[in-house]
């Protein structure tokens, strides 16, 4: 069982033109951890979000997932290594059904390639293991009632589950979740958190994500990342970051 | 070698017949984003009128362009509001609309086999079938009529439309009913109103098309099935979203045709001519590979050729 | 004793209508993965058809003179209305050459099908669905012409004759019956099971969403390509089973209402990524299809117009009933059963 952290933020810089996003920001994350990142709009959450999830090359520094490097890599290759990423608005297959969603998300199935879809003995096999796997996931989310049904016919709050769910079911060891409560009421809302601190521990998942729901989101967190101007300006247990006076400054002044 | 003279004319004909045709295509799709595999069958509505008017009220078939053209027009928004602006309300995918229109082409040919049938069966109509009325037509200095009438028309409909679009409210509607729906909605503009209106000139531009070319090009029910790759052609040639470049398309797509067949012939032998079909779809093949947004997409800015996409 | 239906043969019908149907449900089932499983909308498909009854032509009659070692002054191509029958008679006796030459022009029409897939894969990536769609119907037309035009391969417009290779079997007409049945249930078999596996699944997610397909990482390219593949294969051995049926190739019975359209009233009518959707909706309309052509003499006496225009009104009509009443085809997209 590792030690080290398992993400690890050097000294990373992004500009776009004259526009500095992130300015020598650096943190760590470690195994089984809920962390929040806050800060007002335009702070560089989602800039971070996007360099360590491989959309963007940082201009200086590196990040290092699991002691690889994988700054610059692509995002596809980066989930494949186990670091999953959701958005905003979730990008679901709306006519297959929420099980078969997930079962999607699943890597490596020797049944999705034409010469051995035929033969059912060569897939058969693990096809089963990932469905057991598929609902187990569902049921940690809380959608397992929900299983059959098309995923159009889901609510803004259930998609992200089944976002959630999906980065899941890929083995993702860390997941990176853009403001996955928002636009969701506060009941589902909990929900969604709650379901979060369930999968940290079943699945040993790591989680940070941004979110501006301070009232509801903070009750979840092992550690707050306040960021202000592209910068790190305090890390720590919730209590001790907001109310240190430099956080409270950002936020109201900017 | 040198090309007959009479290839010329031929060819500016039937350039102008299809960028007509092609004009009327590029509206109903640049406003509904509707391909309408259709469109073909508005030109042989209009052949049909025409030669229906003539055979029974002796009408020449120039003088009842105007009825004709409604008539289209009339047909062409029944066919927009009726089958496919619900589908399209409805959520369905272009591929689908798409289909539709190719099953009311089918519609369109069985109707028209119909009529024909029964205008041979019943009235004794020897050409029902397939008609051809050049010699209605008449002639000026050598030219024929339906060369002289069909560039008139064409020449007319292109400043009306620059006309409609430039100067007047309905072309301001139009052009952001295009560009930004949602917006122009929000401004009162009514977009559905527009997206009809434009079905109605289309069918009628289709319609006066018809009408000319029963002068020009023996017609069956299964007219529009020859003629409607070429239409579409020159609107992607011209850019699906350019009224004028359907023109341009119009003129590049039937002009080479015969031209450039006719040419390559002269040169490589007479196994040439049999490929006219070949042209258009080879055009369309290769603007749909490289050059999706058609020619017009292609700015001269400071003497480099600029790519819009 | 024959018996016979409105003055035809109850037992040469019956053959027609199974091979024809078999026929159809063949190509209706590569268009459904196509389109109805991977989002391909393969406007094209007569193209494949025809590509694999043009392989048949060319490849048939002249194999047959080369094994047989017969010489020819002219050439076959030159003689083929004349040799066909010829050579029909010499298989009569010669098993070998029969199976030889049957089995040499469905596979290399296959394998010319498939080729053709691949190479249609490259546009389909790039192109939106509408301007593929249009590129794919030019294209089919295109190779219609070019088939009119171009002799040296399968006759040009006069088109050419092929030798039978089931006339060792004493009764052809069955014997391509069975074939095409055998085929059908075989291309239904193979189909169905990859409908229900992971792959099905597959398809269907890259066609709702290819964005994310790929973001999971998914090989959208590759998968989609070899869906092409496959399936224009499948089209093309449909087509050189044709070609065998009836025992010719001309290029002006390729259109593509029939080849292309009925296909898609097919899929759509029995419902898009629904296999057994399929079967029915061939049934379906191929009965209503052959219940107006052999209806169609005797109440001809009675309309004014040619029976034969309710070809073109019955499909166009269905279509658009389909897609207002029941858009989802008869037998609804199911979730991928696997286990």
């Amino acid at each position: 069982m590792s030690t080290s952290p398992i993400l690890s933020v050097n000294g990373v810089s992004k500009s776009f033109g004259r526009l500095v996003a992130l300015d020598d920001v650096s943190f760590t994350l470690e195994r089984k951890t809920v962390t929040i990142l806050i800060g007002p709009n335009g702070s560089g959450k989602t800039t971070l979000v996007n360099v360590v999830s491989g959309l963007y090359k940082p201009d200086k520094g590196n990040v290092q997932f699991e002691s690889d490097r994988i700054d610059g890599r692509p995002p596809h290759e980066i989930y494949r290594k186990g670091l999953a990423r959701t958005f905003q608005i979730p990008s679901l297959f709306p006519k297959l059904t929420v099980l078969e969603n997930v079962l999607v998300a699943a890597v490596g199935n020797p049944g999705e390639g034409l010469v051995r879809a035929p033969f059912k003995r060569t897939w058969v096999k693990a096809e089963r293991e990932e469905k057991r796997k598929a609902l187990e996931i569902l049921e940690a989310v809380k959608l397992i009632s929900h299983k059959d049904q098309m995923a159009s016919n889901l609510s803004g709050g259930q998609s992200k589950l089944l976002e959630m769910a999906r980065a899941l079911m890929s083995g993702a060891k860390l997941l990176l979740l853009d403001e996955p409560v928002s636009g969701v009421n506060p009941t589902l809302a909990h929900e969604i958190l709650a379901s979060m601190i369930k999968m940290r521990d079943e699945f040993s998942v790591t989680f940070l994500f941004i979110e501006h729901r301070l009232d509801i989101a903070l009750n979840y967190v092992d550690r707050v990342i306040a960021m202000a101007n592209g910068q790190v300006i305090r890390s720590g247990d919730s209590q001790s970051v907001i109310t240190d006076p430099r956080v409270v400054e950002a936020y109201l002044g900017g | 070698m040198a090309l007959a003279p009479g290839i010329f004319t031929n060819a500016l004909l039937y350039g102008v017949l299809l960028s007509m045709m092609a004009t009327g295509l590029t509206l109903t799709y640049l406003t509904t984003k509707i391909p309408n595999f259709a469109h073909g069958n508005f030109v042989t509505l209009g052949a049909y009128l025409g030669y229906i008017l003539f055979k029974f009220y002796n009408v020449n078939p120039y003088y009842s362009i105007p009825l004709t053209a409604v008539v289209c027009g009339a047909v062409a928004v029944f066919v927009y509001r009726v089958v496919l602006r619900p589908l399209a309300n409805r959520g369905a995918p272009t591929i689908a609309l798409m289909i539709v229109t190719l099953a009311i082409n089918l519609l369109f040919i069985g109707f028209f086999g119909i009529i024909g049938d029964v205008l041979t069966n019943v009235y004794r109509f020897g050409d029902a079938d397939f008609f051809l009325l050049s010699r209605l037509d008449f002639s000026m200095s050598g030219i024929s009529g339906v060369m002289i009438v069909s560039l008139v028309c064409l020449i007319g409909t292109v400043v009306s439309i620059y006309l409609l679009l430039s100067k007047t409210n309905f072309g301001l509607a139009m052009t952001a009913s295009v560009e930004k729906p949602s917006l122009a909605e929000t401004i009162g503009i009514k977009v559905d109103r527009v997206y009809t209106i434009s079905w109605l000139i289309g069918g009628a531009l289709a319609g006066l098309a018809g009408s000319l070319i029963v002068f020009y090009l023996p017609v069956g029910p299964n007219f529009a099935n020859s003629f409607i790759i070429s239409i579409f052609a020159a609107s992607i040639l011209g850019g699906l979203t350019s009224i004028y470049g359907a023109v341009v398309g119009g003129m590049v797509i039937g002009t080479s045709q015969i031209v450039v067949t006719s040419y390559l012939g002269s040169i490589l032998g007479p196994w040439v001519l049999s490929y006219q079909a070949a042209v258009p779809i080879l055009i369309m093949v290769g603007v749909l590979l490289f050059l999706p947004a058609g020619i017009t997409s292609i700015s001269l800015s400071k003497g480099v050729a600029k790519r819009k996409t | 004793m024959a018996i016979m239906i409105f003055g035809l043969d109850a037992g040469l019908l019956l053959v027609d209508f199974i091979t024809t149907a078999a026929l159809y449900l063949i190509i209706s089932l590569s268009l459904n993965l196509e389109y109805g499983f991977s989002g391909v909308p393969d406007f094209g498909k007569v193209l494949f058809v025809t590509a694999g009854a043009a392989i048949c032509g060319g490849v048939a009659g002249r194999l047959a003179v080369y094994l047989l070692g017969m010489t020819i002054p002219g050439g076959f191509l030159a003689n083929n209305t004349v040799v066909a029958p010829q050579i029909t008679t010499i298989l009569q006796g010669n098993i070998p050459v029969s199976l030889a030459i049957f089995f040499c022009a469905v596979i290399i029409a296959a394998v010319v099908g498939g080729a053709l897939g691949f190479v249609m894969s490259f546009p389909a990536i790039r192109l939106r669905e509408d301007y593929l769609a249009m590129l794919l119907f030019v294209l089919s037309v295109f190779v219609q012409v070019f088939l009119i035009n171009y002799s040296p391969l399968a006759g040009g417009q006069n088109g050419i004759s092929i030798p039978d290779p089931y006339a060792w079997t004493g009764n052809s007409y069955y014997a391509s019956m069975v074939v095409m049945a055998i085929t059908a249930v075989l291309a239904y078999l193979l189909i169905s099971r990859i409908s229900t596996s992971p792959t099905g699944r597959v398809l269907r997610a890259l066609r709702d969403n290819p964005v994310a397909a790929e973001a999971l990482g998914k090989d959208v390219v590759g998968i989609r390509r070899n869906v092409l593949i496959l399936a224009s294969a499948i089209a093309a051995i449909a087509g050189a089973l044709y070609s065998f049926y009836t025992l010719s190739f001309n290029p002006y019975s390729f259109n593509p209402l029939q080849w292309t359209f009925y296909p898609f009233l097919i899929i759509i009518l029995g419902g898009l990524a629904n296999i057994r959707g399929t079967l029915v909706g061939t049934i379906v309309f191929w009965v209503m299809l052959k219940a107006i052509s052999i209806g169609a003499p005797s109440f001809q006496n009675y309309i004014p117009f040619d029976t034969v225009w309710l070809n073109y009104l019955l499909p166009g009509f269905l279509i658009i009933a389909i897609i207002f009443l029941r858009p989802e085809g008869i037998l609804k997209e199911r979730p991928t059963k696997t286990v």
